[in-house]
Parts: C-alpha cells; structure tokens; sequence
C-alpha cells in the first residue's frame, strides 16, 4: 500500500514540463562587420581620425571594416542614418562622427555608435585635444568601440619598443613608437647590438641587453629621464631580463656559475637569487602574474622546450610536448594560452604557435612569414608582434592569438627586430 | 468470536478485503481529484533516445478511441480509468499476488448477469486490464510520433541556425549562450531573450542574430504539439569550433 | 750519386712525416664526409701531397694551421668536430710554448632560433674549445671565452651555405 502511495505521488510530482531545449554546437568565425563612416570635418587637422579608427579595428582581427567608397552614404548626423542601407550592405554597426576646431587650436572629436539591426545609439562620446593630440583621440575612439562591442579592454593606445639595425650590423637603434608604428622616437643609440628589450609593468623603464665587446650586459634606462643604469655584468652572459609583476626585481640569465641559469635580482638591494640548478642552457624566462611561477626556455630534454618553475617550492614542470623546438613562451589571454617560437620538427620553418594550456592544444598561427621570433603579447592578450624575415630583410608583423588576421607593421629603413608590447599606460 | 488457527489463510480473509477495499477507496477519491485537472502520465517509449532533445514526459492525448483491433469480448465502459502508474506496477507484481488473496472487489463496473460474485470480479478485472492496456498502446503510439515530429522539427532548427550563425573571433569554445525563442503557429520568431548571457557580450548578440536571421522555423503541423513544445522554447549555443 | 742520397733523405723524411701524421689519415676520411655536409673546410693538415722535408718546412706547416683560427660546428651542435682537431692541437702547443700569449674565444651561431638561445649556444661552442685546448695542455688563464650569438654573423644571407659559416667559434689573439 506504501508502495502505490508514494509511486502515486511521485508521478504526480513529475507532471510539471520543463521546456524543450535545442543545442546547437557548431558556427562559422567571423569578424564583426562595422562601417566608420568618414567624419564631419571643419578645420585643417593633419590626421584623419576616422582612418586611424578603421585601421585600429582592422587590424584587431575582431571586425572588418567597409571601405568609405563602398558606403552607399556617407551620414554625418542621426538623421541621416538609412539603417536599411546598412543592413543591406550586411553592416551590424555604424559610426558617425564630427570634428570641429574650437579656440586655442583645440579641436572637439564627437562620435556616436549605432547598432543597425536595432537601429538604436550605442555608445556616444566628446573628446577635446590639440592638432598633435588627435592621434591620441583616435586611439581613444578605437578602444571604446571595442570594448563596447567585444568586452574586452582595448589596447590601440598602448606603445611597442624594438629594435632597428643596418644590414651590415654596424649601428643599433633602441625605438618606441604607437602601437601602429607612428611617431617613433629613438631612445638610445649604439654600435653595438642591443636586444632583448622588456618593459616595466608601469611602463616608465626598459630593461635590455647591449651586447660589448666583452660580452652580454644588462641595463635599465628610465623612459623619462633618459638614465641608463648598469645592472649586471658579471663574467659570462648576462640576459634576457624580465620585470617581476611588482616591478622590483628582474629575472635574468647568467652563466657565472659555469653555464646559463635564470636568476633573479632585486632591483633595489641588489641581493641575487638562484632559481634553476641544471646543466643544460635555461633561458628567456617570463614572470606569470601571479609573481611565483616563471616561464622558461631550457635544453634539459635534448633540444629547447618551455617549462615553468614554482619560485616557492623550486619545483620544475615540461609545457610543451610537440615539436623539435620550442622556446621565448610569453602568455596570452589572461594566462590561459602561451605563444611561443616553434618548429614542427627539424628543418622545418620556425613559426610562431599557441599552446591553449588549458586543452593541451597547440596551434600554429602564422605561415606566410619564415623564421618567426621574438613574439610579444598586447596587453588585452589578443594581438601578437613578432619579427620575421621577409623579402630578405627583417620586419614586425601581427597576428591574432585567434589566429586569423595578421598584418605587418610599416616598415622603417634597414631591419626590424625585438619588439616588445608595452603596457596600459593609464 | 472464534478463532482460527494463525495459519489458516481464511484468518486474514476479513481484515485483508477491509484493507484493500480501503485501499482501493483512497486511490480512487484521490485519483478522481488529478484525473479532473487532467494530468496524466506518459511512459516514455523505451525505443527512443533523443540526444538533442531535453524533453519532459509530453501530456498524452486523453482521447477515448474506440478500441480497434481486440475482438469478440464486449468492452465494458471503464468509467473511471486509474493513473497508468499504478497500472504499470500493478501489471506485472501486483496482479499475482492479489489473485493469492481473496478477490478484491473492485470499483464501479456492474457485475454481468448470471455470474456469481467471484467470477464477476474476474472478468471486470480482465476487461479493465484490456481495457488500460488499449489505451496505454494508443498512448504510447501518440507520444512517439509526437517524439518523432518533435526530434524532426528541432534538428531542422539547428541545422538552419548553424548555416547562418557567425561567432565573433573573441569566442571560446567552452562559452555558452542559453536564449528563449518565442515562436506564432506560422513559424515566425516574435522575440528573442537572452536567458543565461555566455559572459561575452559579442557571443551573445551574435546568437541573438542568428535566429533573427533565419526568421522563420518549420512547425509541427500537430497545433497542441506546436503549444506545447514550440510556442516557446530553448536553444542553447556554444561555438565548439571556435579557435579559442 | 748525388741524387741518390737526395732520395734516400727524401724517402727517410717521408717515413717520419707519414708516421707523424698517420693520425691525418684517419682525419682525411672523416673530413671527407663532413666536407659533404659543410661545403667548406679550413684546410685539410696532413694532406696527402704536403712534402715536409726540412724543419722549415714543418714549422710552415705549423704555421699554416696556426692561421686557421675558426672552426665550425654543426646545426644546434657544439661538439668539436675531427677535422679541426690538428688545428686545436697547433693551438694547444703554441700556448703552452708562450705562457704570456692570450686568447679569446667567441662563440657565434646562426640567425636561425630565438636570440637568447643562440647566445647561449654561442657561449657553449666556445667554452668546449676553451676545454679541447685545456685538455691539450694549454694554461686556462690564457683563456677567455664570450659569446655573441647570432648578432655578428660572418656572412649576410639565409641559406644553408652562408649558415654554417656563421656557426663557428674564433680564436683571438691579443
């Protein structure tokens, strides 16, 4: 009797529907289309603001952007939105703007950001600045768009290091530019070659190697002040500095124990730590921003792989698995993906990959460049610089962490090499 | 009184037919109550597995049919049909061992003519019992088919979503997006809610967009199935294949 | 007459210069191999058409090893290599004969792999030729060793001729 009871309730229980629910697990990638709209301009300002915008979202892998010649209008006030029009050229945004000069050579940048399928105002904005100030703005313009419509923080206004040389090896110039390459300003000058530049977390140092005469030193020179301090030159290599996330101390390598192991340095009290003990090479390490792990480069396994070190408990972890050749690892996507130089195997092309740390899964990002080195992550994780060869001269280029979109950075004269991404400058 | 010997079987005969008629009563006034908000329970036909459906028992149609293909033995009206459950348990385990003990007597339906009361109750059973298990097949025929244009309906939905659907290149393979279709018998989307946000804003309008894109699904001719099932529902999107 | 004994000098001399560089025989053969791999060598000692006849004569041969001051390594490799062996050893002994001379040893590798890495390669091409030529008998203190990567290669170009000859360590004289 107990029995037919509580089946009976039970049964009951389950009456109430639960709605029916369809998965779906497979789409096409694909860029966000957006049209900037060339903005109402009165003035004479030098840098179109507008183009600095479709070049920044262009190039950030995330959008693809509608040529202005391709517009079937040109709209420089709401009004004049036809959102129609828009959705038939298969836009889903559009930006409208104005710029108007205002007294003391200021000018006052006005933009608005339309979601067409919607046909509602996003996100509008006013920014005031001078003429030399309108590349800025424009940058400014760039990262809201793109947070608005991604989420994730932009990264057009932050600056790159690296370094340029002569063919023959003769000079070397230590540069910082826009991210995009412009206004370059040469921060130190050398005939001997300087490498290895890093940034500090607050992007007021550069760390390097200048490589004398007598061997591999390590300096820091103050971006404001201009100052260059001399941090190691002990007998031997001394290397690929990395800042600490709490900019205090630098990871290093040196050899003066006999052969090249990462070691780190307090800044302040110069007092020297040891951190790997191996007699293969270790090298390039790369702080995680949690400050108590590295990333590093070793040979320990027969040819060079990333590893990653515990600052705490000294103990040493293999990260890479595939391929002959894997070094210079720097982290991607707030941490969960490292992007590296790799080789497939021997006498394959070195290229750039990522290793999703979390699947396991490695991935090639760039093949129309060869002999890819140095990668840098943006800030937002999202863009990689690297150095290739190319035409027989060295340049940067770009590639997405996503792996889709790639570009290459105006070049300068002679070879581009060793970029370094810096960071959010707020 | 007299007492019988505990192992005599006619010692029980009294409280037990007390017991089950008791029984039978609560069963019956209770079960009078649920029949009238019309709920019923279905089985789930064992043959069926729908991968990509997430589907709760669907009402069964509680149409009387006339009973097709069971010959010669009259039907006797069942005036009120017991919840299939109890049916279902009853089947297998229960009939044995009611028939070791004293024939219960059952609810409403006349004893025939010229029988005596054992035998009567007997035969009630048995036509019941025909009785429950016509319908139950009419039932289960009914909800598979309703199973079939459910599963056909919904895999035309999704393969009509993946054609158009376009996820930013900001995706991870793992994000998910949960949205509530609304649905008017033609077929036409009336609105989209974003139920459970996947965390990536791009991600979401993206999935939002691709059913707005399609417009229009294919319904189930069946209109209480399109109600139940269709007038709203779920769709759940995670960009396996994304890169990141 | 007088030729006769010219002869029998020539012939006593080849005896001692062949069993002197019987070890260059053997360096021959293994030359020969690796000169498929590298598509130049330094110099092959020992050859087969050196007629060493006066002290003169070797002290040129000593010399002419003594010249060669590079020596090439394999892709990713640091090991000395056979053929550069007879070099090293001519090295070896001139230090041991000068105490006050000094060396240093540069370490280079080619543009291919991270920076970082070819310096530290650079470093241990030419740390082993520092330890051949300690082996050898040579003072450590005459010895200093530095790298410099893949930043001054000897030649421009990106092919697998002009690679290795930038995969070398240089021995320099102060």
């Amino acid at each position: 009797m107990k029995r037919y009871l509580s089946i009976l309730l039970m049964s009951l229980c389950v009456s109430a529907q639960a709605e029916l629910t369809i998965e779906i697990t497979q789409g096409i990638a694909s860029s966000i289309p957006i049209s900037v709209v060339p903005f109402k301009f009165e003035g004479t300002a030098k840098d179109s603001v507008d183009e600095i915008v479709r070049t920044d979202l262009e190039r950030s892998g995330h959008f693809s952007l509608l040529e202005p010649d391709d517009m079937l209008s040109q709209p420089q006030s709401e009004d004049d939105i036809y959102f129609t029009d828009w959705r038939l050229l298969k836009q889903e945004y559009v930006v409208i703007g104005t710029i108007s000069a205002l007294p003391n050579q200021q000018y006052q940048v006005r933009y608005q950001l339309f979601d067409v399928f919607n046909e509602k105002e996003l996100l509008t904005q006013s920014l005031k600045g001078t003429a030399s100030q309108l590349r800025d703005i424009a940058h400014r313009v760039s990262d809201a768009i793109y947070e608005q419509l991604t989420g994730i923080r932009g990264a057009f206004s932050t600056k790159i290091a690296y370094v340029t040389t002569n063919s023959k090896r003769t000079k070397f110039n230590l540069s910082i530019a826009d991210s995009d390459g412009a206004r370059e300003k040469v921060v130190l000058s050398s005939k001997y070659s300087i490498f290895s530049p890093t940034w500090s977390p607050d992007g007021k140092r550069l760390a390097y190697v200048m490589l004398e005469d007598s061997g591999s030193k390590v300096y820091v020179q103050d971006l404001v002040t201009g100052k260059k301090q001399l941090v190691s030159a002990n007998k031997g290599i001394n290397s690929a500095p990395s800042f600490s996330p709490d900019g205090k101390k630098l990871a290093l390598v040196l050899s003066k124990d006999g052969n090249p192991e990462i070691y780190i340095i307090n800044l302040a009290t110069r007092h020297w730590t040891r951190v790997t003990n191996h007699y293969a090479i270790d090298t390039e390490p790369n702080w995680m921003p949690d400050g108590e792990h590295i990333i590093f480069t070793s040979g320990r396994s027969g040819n060079p792989q990333i590893y990653r070190v515990s600052l705490s408990s000294g103990y040493v972890e293999r990260l890479t698995f595939e391929g002959s050749y894997n070094a210079r690892a720097r982290l991607a996507q707030d941490g969960r993906f490292l992007v590296l130089v790799h080789q497939a195997k021997k006498g394959a092309p070195f290229h750039i990959a990522s290793l999703d740390l979390v699947r396991g899964l490695l991935q090639t990002l760039t093949s129309d460049t060869e002999l890819d080195e140095s990668p840098s992550v943006s800030p937002n994780g999202v863009m990689v610089m690297y150095a290739a060869k190319y035409n027989k001269r060295s340049i940067l280029a770009a590639v997405s962490v996503a792996g889709d979109v790639k570009f290459l950075v105006p070049s300068k004269n002679g070879d581009v090499r060793e970029p370094a991404w810096g960071p959010y400058l707020d | 009184m007299q007492f019988l010997p505990v192992s005599d079987p006619r010692s029980f005969s009294l409280p037990v037919i007390a017991a089950t008629l008791i029984v039978v009563a609560i069963l019956v006034s209770v079960s009078v109550n649920w029949i009238q908000s019309e709920v019923s329970i279905v089985k789930v036909p064992k043959h069926i597995s729908a991968k990509i459906i997430h589907i709760d028992k669907p009402k069964p149609k509680t149409v009387k049919k006339p009973v097709k293909k069971k010959p010669s033995k009259p039907v006797v009206k069942a005036k009120k049909p017991k919840p299939k459950v109890i049916d279902k348990v009853k089947k297998p385990a229960a009939k044995p061992k009611l028939k070791d003990k004293p024939k219960p007597i059952k609810q409403a339906p006349l004893p025939l003519p010229g029988a005596d009361l054992s035998q009567a109750l007997e035969e009630e059973e048995a036509l019941m019992n025909l009785n429950e298990l016509l319908n139950e097949e009419v039932q289960a025929r009914q909800a598979e088919k309703d199973q079939a244009a459910i599963a056909s309906h919904a895999s035309q939905i999704k393969a009509l979503i993946q054609s158009v659907w376009r996820f930013p290149p900001s995706a991870q393979h793992d994000q998910v997006v949960l949205l509530r279709i609304f649905m008017v018998p033609t077929g036409e989307v009336t609105e989209v809610q974003v139920v459970e946000s996947s965390g990536n804003g791009a991600l979401d309008r993206s999935a939002e967009q691709a059913v707005w894109k399609v417009g229009r699904f294919p319904v189930p001719q069946d209109s209480v199935l399109f109600e139940e099932q269709f007038r709203k529902f779920l769709i759940k999107l995670k960009p396996e294949n994304a890169r990141l | 007459m007088e030729l006769n004994k010219l002869f029998a000098v020539s012939l006593l001399s080849l005896a001692i210069v062949g069993c002197a560089s019987s070890g260059g025989t053997t360096d021959e053969a293994a030359t020969t191999e690796a000169a498929v791999e590298e598509s130049q060598t330094q110099g092959v000692p020992g050859s087969p058409d050196l007629d060493v006849v006066t002290e003169e004569q070797a002290e040129m041969a000593v010399n002419s090893l003594l010249e060669q001051t590079i020596v090439y390594f394999g892709y990713d490799r640091s090991e000395i290599r056979p053929e550069f062996k007879d070099v090293l050893n001519a090295h070896a002994e001139y230090l041991v004969a000068n105490p006050m001379a000094r060396i240093v040893l540069e370490g280079h590798c080619d543009e291919r792999g991270t920076v970082e890495y070819n310096l530290a390669l650079g470093e241990r091409r030419a740390n082993t030729v520092k330890r051949y030529l300690i082996v050898q008998g040579a003072n450590p203190s005459q010895m200093e060793s530095v790298s410099f990567g893949e930043e001054r290669p000897s030649m421009i170009g990106s092919d697998d001729s002009t690679w290795s000859k930038n995969r070398r360590t240089e021995i320099k004289y102060q």
